[in-house]
C-alpha cells in the first residue's frame, strides 16, 4: 500500500527536503536561482482506499507572475510538455498538476523512478520553460545538452 | 521491458478493434455513443519503450467558445487526459513513464484501461465545462 511513509522514504533516497503538512500533504520545496529565480513548492497528497492509491501532485510558484497571454502560454506548455499539466488555477496562478492512480501492486522502483522523480523534477524544467518561445526552448534545450 | 505488441494483446482483449500502423502506433476507434454521437480516434505511440503517449481527437467533433478556456477549465476539475488545443482543434493527450518494471495488472489496469476510460468521459466532461 502506498503511504505517506513510503513517499517520504522516497524523498529521502532522492535527497530531498520536505515537510510534512497538518493537512497530511508532503511540501517538497526546491530553490535554484540559476534555473528559476521564485520558491518552487510541490504538495504531494497520497489518498489511499481499499481499491487503491491517488498521488496528487500540485507545484506553485511564489511570487510567480509570468506576463502574456496565461491561457496560451498554458496550453503551449501542454501541446510541447505531456508531464505535468499547466493550469490556471481560480486564483489566476499558473499550477503544474498531475495525479497518478495505482489501483495493483506496483514495483516500489517504479514508484520512485516513474511517478516520483519525473514529476518533482520536470516541475522545475515546466517552470523554467514556461514563459520560453519555441525558439527559445530550443536554444536552451540544446545548451543543456551541450554541457 | 513495455512493447507495443503487449499493449495490443490488452487493447485486444477489451474486444476493442485496432491496427498497428506504419510507425508501429497503434490505433484505436471508439464508435459513436450514447454519451458522444462521434468516432473518437486513439493512438498509442510509445517512444524507445519507456513513454507511452497517448492521443486522442474526434475529428467531425466542433465545439464553439472560447477553446482555450474551456480546456483550462475542463483540466482543473479532471485527472486525465490533458486537453490541448492545436492548430485550432481540441484534442486530448496523455503520456505515462514506463521506465521501469511494471507488472502486466498494472499495465492493464492503470494504465491501458485508465485511460481509455478517461477517453471515453472526456468529451463528455469537457462539454460540462460549458
Amino acid at each position: 500500500m502506498i503511504t505517506n511513509e513510503f513517499i517520504t522514504e522516497c524523498l529521502d533516497v532522492l535527497e530531498l527536503s520536505y515537510t510534512e503538512l497538518p493537512s497530511g500533504a508532503i511540501a517538497v520545496s526546491f530553490r535554484n536561482d540559476e534555473i528559476f529565480a521564485h520558491d518552487i513548492v510541490t504538495l504531494i497528497t497520497v489518498t489511499s482506499k481499499e481499491d487503491g492509491a491517488a498521488i496528487e501532485f500540485l507545484s506553485y510558484a511564489f511570487d510567480y507572475h509570468p506576463s502574456g497571454d496565461l491561457l496560451e502560454m498554458v496550453n503551449r506548455h501542454n501541446c510541447r510538455t505531456y508531464m505535468p499539466c499547466a493550469i490556471i488555477d481560480a486564483d489566476g496562478d499558473v499550477v503544474f498538476k498531475r495525479i497518478c492512480l495505482i489501483t495493483q501492486e506496483v514495483n516500489p522502483v517504479y514508484i520512485l523512478e516513474g511517478v516520483l522523480r519525473p514529476n518533482l523534477y520536470f516541475v522545475i524544467d515546466s517552470f523554467a520553460t514556461f514563459e520560453m518561445d519555441d525558439d527559445q526552448l530550443r536554444s536552451h534545450r540544446e545548451s543543456m545538452e551541450s554541457e | 521491458m513495455v512493447t507495443m505488441e503487449k499493449l495490443r494483446e490488452i487493447v485486444d482483449s477489451l474486444q476493442l478493434s485496432n491496427r498497428i500502423d506504419g510507425d508501429g502506433d497503434m490505433n484505436v476507434v471508439f464508435g459513436p455513443s450514447e454519451e458522444f454521437a462521434h468516432n473518437v480516434q486513439v493512438w498509442f505511440t510509445l517512444e524507445s519503450g519507456v513513454r507511452l503517449t497517448v492521443v486522442a481527437a474526434a475529428r467531425d467533433f466542433k465545439i464553439e467558445g472560447n477553446l482555450l478556456q474551456l480546456a483550462n477549465l475542463y483540466n482543473n476539475r479532471f485527472i486525465a487526459p490533458t486537453a490541448v488545443v492545436r492548430n485550432g482543434e481540441l484534442i486530448f493527450e496523455y503520456s505515462f513513464m514506463l521506465n521501469e518494471e511494471v507488472s502486466d495488472e498494472f499495465l492493464r489496469e492503470d494504465i491501458v484501461i485508465f485511460i481509455l476510460s478517461a477517453i471515453s468521459s472526456a468529451y463528455k466532461n469537457i462539454l460540462s465545462c460549458k
